[in-house]
């Protein structure tokens, strides 16, 4: 899927997929949240660096319009509980937003991540990802597993708590 | 029953100010439902409002501005004619132009909704940048709120909340603005406004 938004903009070409991270020792809270921090934030500069903005912009901004623009790198991890590890990315010039936390003693984990960038085809979010992904998981010694997409069958899915209205 | 649509670009904290509405929708004896349409094949945000037990119904495969809104239109139908629910938050994906959500809700049939209010949410750590190279989206979003929302003011400096606080009032200079930390207290006027 590939959204025009209008006349002058670049195009946004959602890429999402599920992971599998497993370690060869169980992590910390912080240091999971770390890991996909550093993740997420490699994954931010090399999208920068693809449209040929530097991500060191002394700035902060970007004058001249770029090629390519980050919405939203977002990754979830679900665990029983209600429990979840949330972390976001929007700029390389910032750090990961992290909220929730993972519970103790886990050393591999399943999360998705949904990559939404202006500019750049799926395609190319795809090898950026893999890219990014590899560079953190040889610094960790982590293997990195990737899940096939859930198909969805409906465009109009309720989802409630049983107990809710 | 009350609409409330959270509008902002993608990454602005819509999803964080949901959260923070749904606590207080909840302390205050509200039913709330939550409309979510995100853009991509895996929605991430109603997987994490569904993991916190929240009432949420989702809109995929297209974004809720261009293609989805008669799925908008009838998810509001159902649930006034099924769910008694006080409010319903809607969150447009942060690519949607909130002009043509609006365009959709003549086509509404059910009882009349009691107030429609928009809240829009900034993002100061990026917004002269995005108002520089996505101006058109960004400005209908501030000309449209009700009520503003600085987003990650822990986040940014004093110049950068300044920045965004007078790029913001450049476009709409009416409606309430809040600068807010991130998973901060809502303030009660705020809540109040946004939760009749």
């Amino acid at each position: 899927m590939s959204l025009k938004l209008a006349a002058g903009l670049p195009s946004l070409e959602p890429y999402a997929l599920q992971q599998r991270w497993t370690l060869p020792r169980s992590l910390s809270p912080g240091e999971w949240a770390a890991m996909f921090s550093d993740y997420l934030a490699g994954l931010a500069r090399l999208c920068a660096e693809a449209g040929g903005q530097a991500s060191s912009d002394a700035a902060g901004r970007n004058r001249a319009a770029p090629h390519v623009v980050i919405g939203h790198i977002k990754l979830l991890a679900l665990f029983d509980g209600g429990e979840y590890l949330r972390v976001s990315m929007v700029s390389p010039r910032h750090g990961a937003t992290v909220t929730g936390s993972t519970p103790s003693g886990l050393s591999e984990m399943p999360v998705t991540l949904n990559v939404l960038v202006y500019g750049l085809p799926a395609e190319r979010l795809a090898g950026l990802t893999a890219a990014a992904a590899a560079a953190v998981a040889g610094h960790w010694g982590a293997a990195v597993e990737t899940v096939p997409l859930p198909h969805h069958h409906h465009h109009h899915e309720r989802t409630e708590h049983a107990d809710q209205p | 029953m009350h609409l409330l649509l959270v509008n902002g670009f993608l990454g602005s904290g819509k999803t964080t100010l949901i959260l923070s509405l749904a606590r207080a929708a909840q302390a205050r004896g509200r039913k709330a439902a939550m409309i979510i349409n995100e853009i991509g094949e895996i929605g991430i945000d109603n997987q994490l409002m569904r993991q916190l037990d929240l009432n949420v119904w989702e809109l995929f495969n297209g974004c809720i501005c261009c293609t989805l809104t008669a799925d908008l239109v009838s998810t509001l139908q159902t649930l006034d004619a099924e769910y008694d629910v006080d409010v319903v938050v809607v969150e447009p994906s942060g690519a949607a132009d909130p002009k043509n959500v609006l365009t959709a809700l003549p086509y509404y049939r059910g009882r009349p909704l009691e107030s429609v209010r928009w809240v829009t949410v900034l993002d100061p750590l990026r917004l002269p940048m995005l108002l520089e190279v996505l101006e058109p989206l960004i400005a209908a979003g501030i000309r449209q709120g009700d009520c503003l929302v600085i987003s990650k003011a822990d986040l940014a400096t004093a110049e950068e909340l300044a920045e965004a606080t007078t790029l913001t009032r450049a476009v709409n200079d009416r409606a309430p603005l809040y600068c807010l930390m991130l998973g901060g207290e809502l303030p009660p006027d705020l809540v109040a406004g946004l939760l009749p």
